[in-house]
């Protein structure tokens, strides 16, 4: 966990109300699937919190976040430019996802692919068999599909109006894959409820989001039920959880 | 520069400390900067018996600040002892207990399961939680009740006993007044204010409580206005801990001079992690910058006591 500040090399728009940015980001190596930052891209103390981004993806000195402006926070740096600076406080999370097994099937719902595409591309340099279903309301909220080609991972496309691939919910394909293959999820919470639900016979792990303050373990803020009556901090007991574990 | 306190017996290497319920137990802080630079380290609150919390959501932000209702989850104290306490133990400074009951009875335990735990130098009695439905608020908001859970945990500890007060009383000084009477050795002031927020889309309150403890800079002015109201009345006879709204050196030296003999670093620790260390650094670089000591600053801005007057 490092607290740095750090400077924005890309400020893209990818999609409607949707972004990439790249930034500096000199310790790549300990980046692992799972990891996300917590960022703030503006000075005063309104909006107070940094905000929390899954980490999509690492090159040599840089990381990229994906994000869609839905709040005061994110609709600040969507008026970054590159140059500008931003603080970050990461990589973040405690439980990441597990990468033994041999065949890996990734949901990804809407912004939630983010919080999986670095996942496709270590177990595809471990040799592992990837497979992304990769979904979102319409086509052109589909920000990651470019970047899938380019990482050459096998998926599938799925839009809720049928704008572009198959129409309906990543998770009708869930049911193609045997058990040999293990899910990662991440997505709506609406999503991973239904997933949780149709694959209780299967290993399924979901990466979770919560309202954040710290983001590394504190404030007792972002907590999820577990299966046991307790409350687990999605920052730091997670972000990552066996399905089983963990009450939606 | 030496920024050392000796405040109830104890020397504390500074002023800078964090406050309960924003650290943690001081492990996380670890993985990023040396912990033992603290002043001291105030732990979540402890109870007898393990608390699982509140349902979430339990957090909002709000301008300049947020709203918790975090409900002390904590794994009581005889868990803090045995699985947290031997990792806290190396840590080369103070621990302050942030101790909760819900009864007299349970503030009592806890303090007395902690009494031989070394790296514990003193209690901070939470009588001012209004997250929790039993104990917090009831202790903090009646004068009779408060001064005999005081007297009572007195008479019982060896170690000395801070009293964190309620700022939702109307009068932060007559609850001070009883703690000092009874023999309280610190007072900290302030814990969060009662608010709320709604989310009018859904057109619903936003916490799982409904209601929970304001915090954060939005917080500042009142908590200086209340240490400067204790230090005007009680300064002689306590020492007063200021917390609430501190983010900078400039909010941790307000507290200062009305009167704090240190500062609890609280929310600043979740969007700014580094904030502690950086407003000690920036105390010693204002002290210097002015020719002041540290015992200058401590109700330095009161008409009776102004450094620039001083015959020294
Ligand atoms: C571990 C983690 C990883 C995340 N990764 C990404 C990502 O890769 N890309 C991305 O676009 N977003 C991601 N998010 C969600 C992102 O943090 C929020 O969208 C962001 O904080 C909103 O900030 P804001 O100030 O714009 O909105 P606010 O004004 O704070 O909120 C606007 C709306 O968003 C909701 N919201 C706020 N915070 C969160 C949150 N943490 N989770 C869910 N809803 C929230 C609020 O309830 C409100 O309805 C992630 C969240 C977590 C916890
Ligand atoms: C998430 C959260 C949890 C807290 N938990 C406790 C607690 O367990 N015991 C306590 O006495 N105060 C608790 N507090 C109150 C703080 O210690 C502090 O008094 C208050 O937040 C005001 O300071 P600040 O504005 O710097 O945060 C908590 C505050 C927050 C924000
Ligand atoms: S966000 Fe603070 S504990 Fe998880």
């Amino acid at each position: 966990m490092r607290e740095l500040r750090v400077k924005v090399l890309k400020n893209l728009e990818v999609g409607p109300q949707t972004y990439l940015m790249e930034l500096e980001f000199p310790f790549p190596e300990e980046i692992k699937p799972g990891h996300f930052v917590m960022l703030k891209g503006w000075s005063g103390l309104d909006p107070m919190g940094r905000r929390a981004f899954a980490i999509a993806d690492k090159k040599e000195d840089r990381i990229s976040i994906y994000y869609q402006v839905v709040g005061r926070g994110t609709a600040l740096m969507a008026k970054l430019r590159e140059g500008d600076s931003v603080e970050i406080l990461g990589p973040l999370g405690n439980r990441l996802f597990r990468l033994d097994g041999q065949r890996h099937l990734l949901l990804g719902g809407g912004i939630g692919m983010p919080g999986l595409s670095l996942l496709a591309k270590e177990l595809k340099a471990l040799g592992k068999e990837v497979f992304v279903c990769y979904g979102a309301r319409s086509s052109s909220l589909l920000v990651m599909k470019e970047w899938l080609k380019e990482n050459a991972i096998e998926h599938k496309l799925f839009t809720d109006d049928g704008s572009e691939g198959q129409r309906g919910s990543v998770l009708q394909a869930q049911k193609d894959f045997d058990e040999s293959w293990v899910v990662h999820a991440c997505g709506p919470k609406k999503m991973l409820k239904a997933l949780k639900e149709m694959a209780e016979d299967r290993k399924v792990y979901l990466s979770l989001e919560a309202d954040m303050a710290c983001g590394w373990g504190v404030c007792l803020g972002c907590v999820v039920p577990s299966k046991n009556g307790k409350f687990l901090r999605v920052c730091y007991e997670g972000p990552v959880f066996p399905a089983e574990e963990v009450v939606l | 520069m030496d920024l050392s306190v000796k405040l109830f017996g104890i020397s504390f290497k500074n002023p800078v400390w964090v406050a309960s319920g924003t650290f943690g137990y001081g492990l996380e802080a670890l993985k990023l900067y040396d912990v033992s630079k603290l002043g001291a380290v105030v732990t979540k609150g402890l109870s007898l018996k393990p608390r699982i919390g509140n349902e979430p959501p339990r957090i909002a932000e709000t301008p300049c600040g947020m709203l918790n209702s975090i409900g002390l989850q904590n794994p009581g104290v005889e868990a803090f002892l045995k699985e947290i306490y031997p990792q806290i133990e190396h840590i080369d400074t103070h621990f302050i207990a942030n101790v909760f009951g819900e009864t007299e009875e349970e503030y009592l335990e806890v303090c007395l399961a902690l009494e031989s735990a070394e790296k514990i130098v003193a209690y901070e009695l939470n009588v001012s939680c209004p997250n929790v439905k039993k104990g917090g608020l009831a202790f903090g908001h009646d004068l009779k009740v408060l001064g005999r859970l005081v007297n009572k945990i007195k008479g019982k500890v060896k170690k000395p006993v801070l009293v964190k007060l309620s700022p939702n009383t109307g009068d932060v000084v007559l609850f001070g007044k009883v703690c000092v009477d009874n023999g309280a050795d610190g007072l900290v002031a302030i814990n969060t204010l009662l608010g709320m927020k709604i989310d009018v889309e859904k057109r619903t309150p936003i916490l799982s409580t409904v209601k929970g403890g304001l915090s954060g800079p939005a917080i500042l002015p009142i908590a200086v206005r209340m240490v400067w109201e204790l230090y005007q009345a009680l300064g002689a006879s306590v020492s007063i801990i200021g917390v609430g709204g501190i983010y900078d050196v400039d909010s941790a030296l307000q507290h200062m001079l009305a009167g704090a003999s240190a500062v609890q670093v609280g929310t600043a620790n979740f969007f700014d992690p580094l904030s502690p260390l950086k407003i000690l650094e920036g105390i010693e670089d204002y002290l210097r910058r002015h020719q002041l000591t540290l015992k200058d600053l401590v109700g330095g801005a009161h008409s009776e006591y102004r450094p620039d007057r001083c015959p020294c």
